[in-house]
């Protein structure tokens, strides 16, 4: 089976590797972590902050501040911040970064006096705007994570998935050009040159091995490279089931098979086996990474110490 | 259970978060719909075009048949495609593609008494982020589309495919987002000429605005502000009509969902909203659930093997607790598939399975 790209998908994801490899997305200090929702981007992130804490650990250089950022996580407090690991040489923390809390703490600090930024975000027709206005909650996300930056080491973002990222981005970029020579103006612009720099700023595309994930992961790539020129997203497919150890018959071609349904659960791993393989060609040519599917029942906490592991042995031997 | 649903409603909205394969089950219920004798139509909101793709619909097949054969923002007519499969096909297959983009600057335009200056809006960056970007337009526009799509009494049965959230409430609550943009009390604050009423406090927080954004911005949004203010009516007399016909017996909604530990509480969530919304909700399609795939009578020591015994264990304590609870409104249970779906005729083993009568395999 071809790999089919809807003729209605213009322009098609451009060829050749235009990503990262793992090991360089992982230097820079802001590390945002997108894909197609369900891909598990939540367990990668944390997998990924917990692997630069413990890689601090390692090297045993100073204290190392990591922060795994989520988005209005709504079983968190907003803009809750705590400790969810700590060592010798480092220190984890998470932080639920929520809109309005981020919105009342920014204008306070634009405003400068704490009576006159309670009296504009009480204020109904600006709590009407700041709700209304299209992009101003994304923005206002992002700008969270981008003030934070200079209190960590490194910032591990959970973002939110694929089309959701690219609007965090692009209403930085709409704001910083819609709000033409004032104070947000300037953060906003401030705020894409710091996603431009690939020494500060690096993007994960995280997807599974199924078509429609890989398709979309390039297409999300594009979509990012063009609101950020120069942008290089890495990579990475996530929950590789094992193989199976004693493999029957070959079975051939995808679009062979009888019906879309397994037999059973040897059928099942052997022909995602061969899917997998099918569908990864979407991604020849370029750089990618893999992880494999960690039993999920210990919880997500377990699950991203295991990816960490997985990744500190990865990014370790080149 | 699936055909029971079918057969008595004209409109099935499926709801739930992106990657549990909400746009292969719609195609399949307007498929099973179909084999029903209903003319059936399937509305996908998708911007992933991932409609057009399980259906096969991709630049080999449609060369020959040029445009007429692309999904787009017209019904496209599939009922030769089925009744190639299966000749004996009582019902007919329609699909389409809105593009929200254009529906919505139509919608602006028909709504507004002073077309010219929606198209002056339309250029301004302001706008350009609303209609692309605030989230409920697309959720608006999908029931916009299906409202008119009803009325036009061409389909016995409509799946609306909802456009991908952040969360499965993301449908339910797009009016109410979208409502609060037009509350007129808020807008007037923006429209009515700045020295004429505005108290003082009012008068200052606009300064501070200003301030902050430059003056470029406060132009853009008092224009944009007075375009909401014209069509507030129009869009109003628009939702009602929309929200009637949501909340009329013709319309059920369904959540699909794949099972995780969190699915009861997902799914109690959801009925509570839907139920709020004064809604129907009519059940649960489980998709990818690898909960059937059976094993071998002798352990293996095999990790791929372990891993899905694994998955499975999780899987059964999750669909345990949501039959105990919902019953016959587990509509179906579809299992994980071991390759994508590119035609119509996988689309159709899928609805079959659906239906519960037979088994593929």
């Amino acid at each position: 089976m071809s790999q089919k790209i809807s003729p209605q998908n213009p322009p098609s994801p451009s060829p050749g590797n235009h990503h990262r490899a793992l090991a360089d997305v992982l230097k820079s200090r802001l590390i945002f972590v997108t894909g197609k929702g369900g891909t598990g981007k939540s367990a990668v992130s944390q997998a990924i902050a917990r692997h630069l804490a413990t890689q601090a650990e390692v090297l045993g250089s100073g204290t190392k501040k990591i922060l795994w950022v989520t988005f209005e996580d709504p079983t968190l407090p907003p803009n809750g911040l705590e400790t969810i690991a700590q060592g010798k040489f480092y220190q984890l923390q998470r932080l639920n970064i929520d809109s309005m809390a981020s919105f009342e703490e920014y204008i306070g600090l634009k405003l400068g006096l704490p009576a006159l930024a309670g009296l504009f975000v009480g204020n109904k027709v600006i709590r009407y705007l700041a709700k209304a206005a299209p992009g101003l909650h994304e923005m206002v996300l992002l700008g969270k994570l981008w003030h934070e930056r200079n209190h960590y080491d490194q910032i591990v973002a959970d973002m939110p998935s694929s089309g959701y990222t690219v609007t965090m981005i692009q209403s930085t970029q709409n704001f910083s050009k819609l709000f033409s020579g004032g104070p947000l103006s300037k953060d906003a612009t401030a705020m894409i040159e710091t996603f431009l720099d690939p020494v500060w700023t690096s993007f994960l595309i995280v997807s599974l091995s199924e078509e429609m994930p890989l398709v979309e992961s390039l297409e999300l790539s594009d979509q990012l490279r063009k609101i950020l020129p120069g942008t290089q997203p890495g990579l990475l497919v996530n929950r590789i089931y094992p193989a199976l150890k004693n493999l029957e018959a070959s079975l051939g071609d995808p679009a062979s098979w009888e019906s879309p349904f397994a037999k059973d659960a040897k059928d099942f791993l052997e022909k995602k086996r061969i899917l997998d393989q099918v569908n990864l060609r979407t991604w020849q040519g370029r750089q990618y990474s893999k992880l494999p599917y960690v039993d999920p029942s210990q919880g997500i906490a377990e699950v991203s110490k295991s990816l960490a592991q997985e990744i500190q042995s990865q990014v370790a031997t080149p | 259970m699936i055909n029971d649903l079918l057969k008595s409603k004209k409109v099935v909205i499926v709801c739930g978060t992106g990657g549990v394969g909400k746009t292969t089950l719609s195609a399949a219920l307007a498929i099973q719909g179909a084999r029903l004798g209903k003319n059936t139509l399937v509305i996908t909101m998708d911007p992933a075009k991932r409609l057009a793709t399980s259906l096969g619909l991709d630049a080999a097949s449609d060369s020959a048949q040029g445009e007429s054969a692309l999904l787009g923002d017209e019904p496209l007519d599939l009922t030769d495609r089925l009744k190639a499969i299966d000749p004996t096909i009582p019902g007919s297959l329609h699909a389409i593609m809105p593009d929200t983009r254009s529906s919505f600057e139509r919608f602006f335009k028909t709504l507004s008494p002073h077309p010219e200056k929606v198209d002056r809006l339309i250029q301004s960056p302001l706008f350009e982020s609303f209609a692309k970007e605030f989230s409920g337009t697309n959720e608006y526009m999908a029931m916009k589309r299906l409202y008119l799509l009803n009325e036009s009494g061409r389909y016995d049965l409509i799946i609306l495919d909802t456009p991908p959230s952040r969360n499965t409430l993301g449908f339910l609550d797009a009016p109410k987002i979208l409502s609060r943009l037009f509350e007129e009390k808020l807008i007037q604050w923006l429209v009515i000429p700045a020295n004429k009423i505005l108290a003082v406090g009012m008068r200052k927080v606009m300064g501070l605005l200003e301030k902050l954004t430059g003056s470029n911005f406060m132009t853009e949004l008092m224009s944009f502000a007075q375009s909401l203010f014209e069509v507030r009516f129009a869009f109003t007399e628009n939702l009602k009509r929309v929200i009637a016909l949501l909340e009329s017996k013709d319309v059920g909604f369904v959540l699909a969902m794949n099972l995780t530990p969190d699915s009861w509480a997902e799914i109690e969530h959801f009925v509570e909203s839907v139920r709020l919304h004064r809604f129907r909700f009519e059940g649960v399609l489980i998709n990818r659930s690898i909960g059937d795939l059976a094993m071998s009578k002798n352990p293996e020591n095999d990790p791929g093997l372990d891993l899905i015994q694994k998955l499975q264990d999780r899987e059964k304590s999750s669909m345990d607790q949501i039959r105990s609870k919902l019953g016959d409104q587990v509509l179906a249970r579809l299992p994980e598939l071991a390759r994508d779906v590119h035609s119509i005729g996988d689309l159709m083993r899928i609805s079959v399975a659906m239906q519960g009568q037979s088994k593929t395999n």
